[in-house]
């Protein structure tokens, strides 16, 4: 047959092609919902940190990047940002920068950062694909592939201007487990050093890593207990090993990580074993006694236990870095709660809701189990990682929202496995005829696909969209040849009945993408930097108090003026208003965060004295009262309180912000030390006069009480339209030796004097 | 531009030794020789907007003894470098006489300009010439901060006097304000004042009298001052295209605010915020086939901002995102494409392209501009590039531009000025020639580039680099 004047070979490479080329596009497409809507601006709070490095490290390139000490931000303690940053993100924009540059091509860096997520997520669909076709075929592939560049779970990590780590490290994950299952395959160290390059890459580009360094072992042990060591597995996992190790210590993050922490334990230990296996295996070729196997097994066991028992001893001498409290957080989920608030605070560290995987993946999850399923029907080496991969990611996406990023990528393999399978044997239109009228006609076919799976990798190559059953890739065991010939054989299926269920899956299907659009418009598109709200007559109104307060500080203010703010806004502030910040996003500190909840949970006194320790110039607040706007300061406040009151347990207290029955309220009730918080009087400073009385919060449908605030050691420096940032200026000291109170009431004192001498 | 005849050196180098021949020549103070007499002295200064203009009427008498050519105009140096500009026309005929900058009075810190009349006034003959200046930053908010809804007064400091190299005869000063509410001025004996007018006159005036003049009056509008300025006009013939892309960084000069802003009076005082000096709001006129206008600063795109259609204009009417006080700053800045056909014209005669620069700058809301830099990028290949300005600028630099993979790249013509106003707003041309063929240049290079690319690959394909079968 020919189309086009190609051969079915050729035409089926060109459709696969093609048809890859129409996903990418679609995953990038889907993407710009935010750029089209909004603008190309980078979206909510560390891509802006990124941003302003990669800024940075393009004005400044590579080397002073590398050294580079931000001193403002963390002020006074200053961030060396070229050892604790992952630089792969700032690199690849740079890069891409630079060659375009170096074509006369002088397209601005932010709209290289705006864009690179989504243009990774097409590299992330052909990685499925690639992944998918190497473990099924490449009809699973290419349904893998347009899994994945829909799928909400990934797509909220990679919008347009979600200018994060995560954006590129998703294709850098799977494209690593590509080249792993690949380099196991063909047992060769030329899969297996790229497999370390990429994952070197990775290890440059995020902290999931961590991820990959312990699955790839788990992998492997887990083939080594099911007997099935090869020299195909030692290549492959020794030149990863050895070559990934020593890349990822050359990025200053991580340095000395991979020796000295338990996190990278679990692959050096897998190494070791490996090797003692490997010897075993070697010496066993020359010595063929029972009781020298006995022996070598024994010694593999011994040696197992020696090693683990070492880094226990290692561990406990202080040697080796005992797990972080981010990872325990993994294993107890209250852990955090109690021990790290800050962690806990971060809305994407909470447990993740049941309804939220369907959110995200939709009929996906139900698909999920079927094709996990379908793996351990065939349990080659590869299904045993992917059934690793899904377990261990369903476990870690169970415990932190943000890890469903990690489940979604193995979700959509597998679900494109068992959707792929499903049609294989519903589409397989050839021997419909055959199936129906005899049974006896049946033994021939199966001969035909059991000598077409001998051959499988030439099918690999050819099998197109149609799909056929027996093109997918067995490794002719003839268990599973047995079980295939079992399944065709039960399959007595009308073409009227087949095509009840091919209905059924194309509808879902539909729904999938439809349902998968609806999220990444509505849920996934929103900048947060800028809020959307539609006027009375149906146009959009941008609500654009954050950069309306960050450009007023950029232009307005000292170039040196420090700002106090809670640490989500520092990248912000960083980054737009271009202004020092005491603490950011980058949490590293906890003292000093704790400072700066203490600062706003405390008097006017007492915070100043704090504010004016730090050189602050102005206390920069998020106030939602008047718009409704719930992710204010006043309700992040708690966590101010619980982290100042862990650093400083005699100062801050949480339970005096309480009511004496346990309501956290600002209205009437609110307690003395709520209402002399300055986080509680910068909040609602000048909020009553607004109204001309009584000042109604609408957040926390609250009426504020009705006396006027006083600020003494503060003074409003500017208040955006609707109220969402209010700035104020930390007053100097008093010229002549007054407390500013004092000061400010003889102000007042001064005032009324001479308004009474007018009246006279 | 400096040509001072020989004669002239001469007379300053005796006069130096006989005056300053004690003191060592570091100080270069030059005497005016005294050949012209002004018999009548009009001045005219308005301050009704941020820009101080002076407009003197001189009639000017030879009392030398040979025909004369040239006439010496001081202005002090602190005055000199917020000059903007200097014009001088005969008043009967309004002929534009030329006037060139001449020597500097390092001594008396004296900037001297130096008029050349068309003619030689013969001894004894009369000439009445009108001579225009434009000052900036001349005029200082007193008190410097006000409250946020408060009246704005402004400090006039000036030489009560004309300034003028030579003797002066009759002097009359005028003074137009924009309001009649004058706290304060200047009192001598023949002064009057009648509304928004103040008026001096004077019997006979040396060259170096002096006395300062001090008008205080209410200015209730904003003193806008742009930084910078950065007009980029880009010429696509491909698509018959110009792109225009204009940066602003804008200062309000006026009255400083008192404390702090507070947003809680400003939304008490919302219909009476056009009675205050604060600027909240601009309109700016884009050409009538302005398309794909937006209008952005350093952190993304503003939305308040809208743009009207009419006939002929579309107007682009904007609000920063915080209002400006005195002493805030804001940048932004905006573009637009508009058909090529509109601004370029193809002379068959000369085959040339002539391009028409609607305006040197955009009047914007009576700013005035302390620096202007118009940036034109010519199509790539254009050639032979000549400029035609109608007045003169600073700095004129013909370099290159590369920029959408551009081999060669563009042509572009940096123009900069300081100190502009208003009357700089007039068009001027850039003529190039630019054959068809360089339309082809780009489709070319990219074909010899992909075919590079598909040469190495074909090679590279029938390579071997396995080590081994």
């Amino acid at each position: 047959m020919k189309v086009l004047g190609l051969d079915t070979q050729n035409l089926s490479a060109l459709l696969k092609v093609v048809i890859l080329g129409l996903i990418a596009a679609v995953a990038l497409a889907s993407r710009l919902f935010s750029i089209i809507r909004f603008e190309s601006v980078i979206h909510e709070f560390d891509p802006w940190f990124n941003y302003r490095t990669t800024r940075f490290l393009v004005a400044n390139g590579f080397y002073e990047f590398w050294n580079w000490f931000d001193e403002r931000s963390w002020y006074p303690l200053g961030r060396v940002v070229g050892g604790t940053v992952y630089p792969g993100l700032m690199v690849t924009s740079a890069t891409i920068y630079n060659i375009l540059r170096t074509l006369n091509f002088t397209v601005d860096i932010r709209n290289i950062c705006v864009l690179l997520a989504p243009l990774f997520s097409a590299f992330t669909s052909v990685a499925a694909y690639l992944l998918t076709s190497e473990i099924k075929d490449s009809s699973a592939g290419l349904l893998a592939a347009a899994f994945i560049g829909v799928a909400p779970g990934y797509i909220s990590r990679s919008v347009a201007g979600s200018y994060d780590n995560e954006g590129i490290a998703i294709f850098l994950l799977l494209f690593t487990f590509y080249l792993w299952i690949k380099a196991l395959k063909e047992g060769s160290a030329y899969w297996g050093a790229l497999t370390a390059l990429f994952y070197f890459y990775m290890v440059a580009a995020w902290g999931g890593y961590v991820f990959i360094i312990n699955l790839i072992p788990l992998h492997a042990f887990t083939l080594i207990l099911m007997g099935r060591f090869s020299s195909r597995l030692y290549v492959a996992y020794s030149s990863f090993y050895i070559l990934g190790t020593l890349m990822s210590m050359q990025i200053p993050f991580v340095g000395f990580q991979p020796t000295r922490t338990s996190e990278h334990m679990a692959a050096l230990g897998i190494f070791g074993l490996i090797q003692i296996i490997a010897f075993v295996e070697f010496a066993r070729s020359y010595i063929s006694s029972n009781q020298a196997q006995i022996l070598f097994k024994s010694f593999v066991v011994l040696s197992f236990v020696g090693m683990l028992s070492g880094l226990v001893l290692l561990t406990l001498g202080g040697y080796i870095a005992p797990w972080t409290g981010r990872f325990y957080s993994l294993w107890d989920t209250g852990y955090a709660k109690k021990f790290i608030p800050i962690i806990a605070s971060v809305s994407e560290h909470q447990p993740t809701a049941w309804p939220s995987f369907f959110f995200d993946l939709e009929m996906l999850i139900f698909l999920f189990p079927a094709g996990i399923y379908l793996c351990f029907k065939e349990l080659r080496d590869d299904h045993v990682f992917l059934i690793l991969y899904g377990i261990t990611a369903s476990y870690f996406a169970g415990v932190m929202v943000r890890l469903m990023l990690a489940l979604t990528p193995v979700v959509c393999v597998t679900s494109a496995i068992a959707i792929s399978r499903l049609f294989d044997i519903y589409l397989k239109l050839d021997d419909t005829d055959k199936d129906n009228t005899s049974a006896k006609n049946n033994k021939p076919a199966i001969e035909k696909s059991n000598t077409s799976a001998k051959s499988n990798k030439s099918a690999i190559e050819k099998s197109s969209r149609k799909g056929d059953a027996s093109r997918s890739t067995s490794s002719s065991t003839s268990k599973s040849s047995e079980k295939k010939k079992k399944s065709e054989q039960f399959r007595i299926l009308g073409f009227d009945t087949r095509i009840l269920v091919i209905t059924n899956f194309f509808f879902f299907l539909v729904i999938f993408t439809w349902h998968c659009t609806w999220v990444t418009s509505n849920a996934y598109s929103s900048p947060s930097i800028v809020l959307a709200s539609r006027q009375a007559d149906g146009s959009q109104y941008i609500i654009d108090d954050f950069r309306e307060a960050y450009y007023w500080l950029r232009k307005n203010t000292d170039y040196s003026s420090k700002v106090m703010s809670w640490w989500d806004y520092g990248y912000q502030i960083a980054g737009m208003a271009d202004r020092a910040v005491l603490v950011d996003n980058n949490t590293w500190n906890n003292t000093h965060i704790a400072t700066v909840g203490k600062a706003m949970s405390s008097s006017e006194d007492v915070a100043y004295q704090i504010m004016r320790r730090h050189d602050v110039d102005y206390v920069l607040i998020i106030f939602g009262g008047l718009l409704g706007y719930s992710g204010d300061d006043i309700n992040k406040f708690l966590w101010m309180i619980r982290i100042a009151e862990g650093v400083y347990p005699n100062e801050v207290r949480e339970v005096n912000f309480f009511t004496p029955r346990g309501e956290y309220r600002v209205d009437d009730e609110a307690t003395p030390t709520m209402r002399n918080s300055i986080m509680y009087k910068m909040s609602y400073y000048n909020y009553n006069e607004l109204f001309g009385g009584q000042g109604q919060d609408r957040v926390r449908g609250a009426r504020i009480p009705a006396d006027k605030i006083k600020l003494d050691t503060l003074e409003e420096a500017y208040t955006t339209e609707n109220w969402i940032v209010r700035i104020y200026k930390v007053k100097n000291l008093d010229n002549i030796g007054r407390s500013l109170e004092q000061a400010g009431a003889f102000e007042l004192g001064k005032k009324k004097r001479k308004r009474v001498k007018r009246a006279n | 531009m400096k040509s001072p005849s020989l004669s002239f050196i001469v007379l300053i180098v005796l006069s130096i030794c006989l005056i300053h021949n004690t003191s060592a020549t570091t100080e270069n103070e030059i005497i005016i020789p005294q050949y012209w007499i002004n018999t009548k002295f009009i001045r005219t200064i308005d301050i009704t907007t941020a820009v101080v203009r002076e407009n003197i009427a001189i009639l000017a008498q030879n009392v030398h003894n040979e025909p004369l050519r040239e006439y010496y105009f001081p202005i002090n140096e602190n005055f000199d470098v917020h000059l903007s500009y200097i014009t001088v026309k005969e008043k009967k005929t309004s002929k534009i006489f030329n006037i060139v900058k001449a020597d500097f009075d390092s001594f008396k810190r004296i900037q001297f300009y130096k008029i050349i009349f068309d003619r030689q006034i013969d001894p004894h003959e009369k000439i009445v010439f009108i001579m225009s200046t434009a000052f900036i930053h001349m005029l200082t908010p007193y008190p410097v901060e006000i409250a946020q809804s408060g009246r704005q007064n402004l400090l006039f400091r000036g030489n009560l006097y004309g300034n003028s190299a030579y003797t002066t005869e009759q002097q009359k000063t005028t003074i137009k304000l924009s309001t009649a509410n004058v706290i304060s001025y200047t009192k001598i004996p023949g002064v009057s004042r009648n509304g928004n007018t103040i008026i001096y006159g004077f019997d006979k005036k040396k060259p170096d009298d002096y006395e300062e003049l001090l008008v205080h009056y209410e200015f209730q509008q904003a003193l806008l001052t742009i930084k910078g300025v950065r007009r980029d006009f880009e010429i696509s013939h491909w698509g018959n295209n110009l792109a225009v892309e204009e940066h602003y960084n804008l200062t309000h000069d006026g009255a400083k605010l008192k404390g702090q802003f507070s947003r809680l009076e400003y939304q008490q005082t919302v219909y009476t915020h056009h009675e205050t000096i604060m600027a909240r709001d601009f309109l700016l006129v884009l050409p009538g086939h302005a398309s794909e206008v937006y209008y952005r600063d350093e952190i993304g795109n503003v939305s308040t901002s809208r743009l009207r259609k009419e006939r002929e204009r579309t107007i682009l009417e904007f609000k920063p995102r915080y209002p400006l006080f005195g002493g805030w700053n804001y940048t932004w800045y905006y573009g637009y494409n508009v058909p090529l056909g509109d601004f370029l014209k193809y002379d068959h005669q000369t085959g040339r392209y002539i391009f028409q620069v609607s305006s040197f700058i955009d009047p914007f809301h009576n700013a005035v501009y302390d620096k202007a830099q118009i940036r034109i990028i010519l199509p790539e290949g254009a050639s032979n590039v000549k400029v035609e300005l109608p007045f003169p600028v600073n700095k004129e630099t013909h370099t290159v531009f590369k920029t959408y993979f551009d081999s060669k790249g563009r042509y572009l013509v940096v123009l900069d000025k300081y100190n502009v106003v208003q009357e700089h707003s007039s068009p001027f041309l850039v003529s190039y020639e630019y054959s068809t063929l360089e339309l082809l240049r780009k489709p070319l290079v990219a074909s010899t580039f992909f075919f590079c690319g598909f040469l190495l690959s074909m090679v590279y394909s029938r390579m071997e680099f396995r080590i081994g079968k």
